[in-house]
């Protein structure tokens, strides 16, 4: 068993061009990807994160941050994307008005497709830049206004990157308290995970020659 | 940035499964594909809807196109004062859940060991899905549904199969998993079954003294056959059976959370990491096929504003760009019901509340396949709980409603009456009735096929995707002879990113994944709208 606690499911979404990919670049590995193109092949990336809990206690979390695998270009992210994630970034450039006002349509792709409770966290990326377009006021609004947490970043600079998984992941222990059981990674056997090697066994040993060691 | 390349190794049209899957095998050895689809949604006539946008996509319409869903039908239960809801369910009130739910237009189970599994875990696909087991396999004996043992516990705690049958059945299975064709040891032979690879199923069990229950079992609910079905086609569906029952559950088959319209998103979210392009919900103007100025062959398309070249084409049955005199394709049946009690009342469903996935074979006398029902419930993320999602499903012969009645009529009831006593026939709250295009006719289309544009099939009228699958496989070998089917992705931990100076730390690693669902939805739904109310307070 490796050593953590928690298994969290992030995915980035947002205009082309936003720095989603960046943002999880400059995260788990502490660089600003200088091209575009490397990522080929790349699902999502993992990083083991240090929280401390409310009682004071350090634990592990594991966060997988998942990106779009540029199918935004075309609005044309499978809904399979959202499925089963925990919590939703939702991206936009603050010198790029036109990344603001695709928000609405990537709203509307949330509600469709995500689970109603999932965590949800606008942000507005490329503080470094100069030619700031949407005042920090309006990115604000538009998160209260739609349920969401508010943070501005750059990937560029590293500012508030550590702070957005950071707190991510906090609150999303704090959501798994709540729950009955508490913790997140406990299998369970309604809903089978194909890749868990646990879950492969020979059918004779439960079915035929007898022991039955399934049926128990 | 957003400048489309003007060539691509392969464009792909429609997103149905086999289109997705050569997308993403292409993709996955490195050549440039560029997919698309002339709906706005993903999987053509593979998708899955909720309850306003199912509606719509039967009822478009569809201009002159030749390969379309046809007759479809709806009818609602007919609400009246006194009969204003039926467990606390109306018209009005499923259709303002509607948005929840995942209605396919063609669902499939997976054997737990069959070719979709195997290809989902060899190819690591298996990250972007989750799947719920079976939770029971019914079967209608002597007129009743009744629950088919599937594990060696549930025959042996079943009361309507005696002892002697249970020690008859247990023999007849092991020698099934243990036959071989060619075993020459001569003791082993004796005994096995000493029978014609083309004698009947049915009469091996005959003479294997098998007794007519067991033979019911065994002939319809765990190998979906039939009277006509040879030794050879027997032994193998049994087989499958046998190797996928407790491999995730206690029945053999998996149903993918969210419904079927996954599975081919599945596929073009790989092919989207390997580089895939993809671009939904445009019109495709004309397809040529030119000449380079090497003489090789390219084919052009205009869609769009945009002109893009490629080597090869791929198109789906619901393309348009099929050529259907050479490509006959067949129908599939299909029903959609809603109720708000399951199938077959308390006198099955007394151990669970019905919260599953359910599967029953009912064969239909002079039809070579019968009638497939899966019955879905909210932990599958595709209904609303207390409603059930009742899928029928066979090759098309006489038109859906009449394909479909036997079912109907015997298992499913139009009127509803408190009072009655015996609730084994859930009223039917809405229903649809619609035909679907299938498969392309002739099972050897794909070796005829050569090039640069492609043709793929629809869905076969199979319970799994086994022959999907495998026309896939042998479509994608004419394609790219030397490239490799879809091998394993790499995990996140194997990958070099191409940065030259970058410090990791070895956060990078990925062990087994937990489970990212939690267990029970609703309780979880719960606990965090108490904590948003507490939030706001």
């Amino acid at each position: 068993m490796e050593d953590y606690k928690f298994l969290f499911k992030v995915v980035l979404i947002g205009n082309s061009g936003v720095g989603k990919t960046c943002l999880v670049r400059r995260f788990t590995q502490g660089v600003f990807p200088k091209g575009q193109g490397a990522t080929i092949g790349v699902d999502f990336m993992i990083k083991t994160l240090e929280i401390e809990n409310s009682t004071g206690q350090s634990e592990n979390v594991k966060l997988q941050i998942w990106d779009t695998a540029g199918q935004e270009r075309f609005r044309s992210i499978t809904q399979s994307y959202y499925r089963s994630a925990h919590a939703l970034i939702l991206v936009y450039d603050i010198s790029c008005q036109p990344t603001f006002d695709a928000l609405s349509d990537w709203i509307r792709e949330i509600q469709e497709y995500a689970n109603p409770k999932v965590l949800k966290i606008l942000v507005g990326n490329k503080t470094d830049r100069d030619d700031r377009e949407i005042p920090v006021r309006v990115g604000e609004e538009f998160a209260k206004a739609h349920d969401m947490y508010f943070l501005e970043t750059s990937s560029k600079q590293g500012e508030n990157v550590e702070k957005l998984f950071y707190e991510i992941a906090a609150e999303l222990i704090e959501q798994a308290r709540r729950q009955k059981g508490g913790l997140s990674r406990t299998h369970h056997s309604s809903v089978t995970n194909l890749g868990m090697k646990s879950n492969i066994s020979n059918f004779q040993s439960n079915c035929c020659s007898g022991s039955g060691s399934n049926n128990n | 940035m957003d400048d489309l390349p003007k060539e691509f190794d392969l464009i792909v049209i429609g997103t149905g499964f086999q289109e997705s899957v050569i997308a993403a095998a292409t993709s996955r050895v490195g050549k440039t594909v560029l997919h698309i689809d002339q709906n706005e949604f993903y999987g053509g006539f593979w998708a899955s809807f909720n309850l306003e946008n199912f509606m719509t996509h039967l009822n478009r319409d569809t201009g002159d196109k030749k390969c379309k869903i046809r007759n479809v039908s709806q009818e609602w239960f007919e609400f009246t004062e006194e009969k204003s809801e039926i467990n606390g369910w109306n018209k009005e009130k499923i259709i303002s859940e509607g948005r929840r739910f995942n209605i396919d237009l063609i669902p499939k189970l997976n054997y737990c060991n069959g070719k979709l599994v195997e290809l989902l875990i060899s190819s690591n696909i298996c990250r972007y899905t989750e799947f719920r087991a079976v939770d029971k396999v019914l079967t209608v004996l002597n007129g009743k549904i009744d629950v088919v043992p599937g594990s060696r516990a549930d025959i042996f705690t079943k009361k309507n199969v005696s002892i002697i049958e249970k020690r008859l059945l247990m023999k007849f299975i092991t020698q099934c998993v243990e036959y071989k064709r060619e075993e020459n040891n001569e003791s082993f032979k004796e005994e096995s079954f000493d029978f014609p690879d083309d004698g009947k199923f049915i009469d091996l069990m005959k003479q294997q003294k098998l007794t007519d229950n067991l033979i019911h079992y065994i002939l319809y609910a765990m190998c979906m056959a039939n009277t006509e079905t040879t030794f050879k086609e027997g032994l193998e569906a049994i087989r499958t059976y046998l190797t996928s029952i407790g491999r995730y559950g206690n029945t053999p088959y998996l149903f993918p959370m969210f419904g079927c319209g996954e599975i081919p998103q599945c596929f073009c979210r790989l092919c989207a990491v390997f580089g895939g392009v993809y671009w939904l919900g445009q019109k495709i103007n004309d397809i040529q096929l030119i000449n380079d100025e090497s003489g090789n062959e390219l084919v052009k398309m205009n869609f769009g504003n945009e002109e893009i070249s490629a080597k090869k084409l791929v198109c789906g049955l619901d393309s348009n760009f099929i050529d259907l005199n050479q490509n006959p394709f067949e129908y599939i049946s299909r029903a959609v019901i809603i109720t708000s009690s399951p199938l077959g009342g308390s006198t099955v469903n007394s151990d669970m509340d019905g919260g599953g996935v359910v599967l029953l074979y009912y064969p239909v006398e002079g039809k070579s396949d019968g009638i497939t029902m899966i019955q879905l419930a909210h932990y599958t993320s595709c209904i609303s709980k207390g409603l059930y999602l009742i899928h029928l499903s066979t090759t098309c012969q006489n038109g859906a409603k009449s394909d479909l009645q036997p079912f109907v009529e015997t298992f499913l009831r139009h009127d509803h009456d408190a009072e009655t006593e015996d609730d084994t026939k859930p009223t039917i709250l809405f229903s649809t009735y619609f035909e679907i295009p299938s498969s392309i006719k002739g099972h050897d289309y794909v070796s005829q096929q050569n090039g640069p544009i492609y043709s793929c099939s629809g869905a076969f009228s199979e319970l799994d995707y086994d022959e999907s699958i495998r026309q896939s496989r042998l479509l994608y070998s004419k394609m790219y002879p030397n490239d490799e089917f879809l091998p394993k992705a790499p995990e996140p931990e194997e990958i070099i990113i191409g940065d030259d100076d970058d410090d990791r730390e070895g956060n990078v690693n990925l062990g087994v994944l937990a489970d990212l669902v939690p267990e029970n939805k609703e309780d979880t739904d719960k606990v965090l709208e108490k904590e948003d109310m507490n939030k706001t307070q």
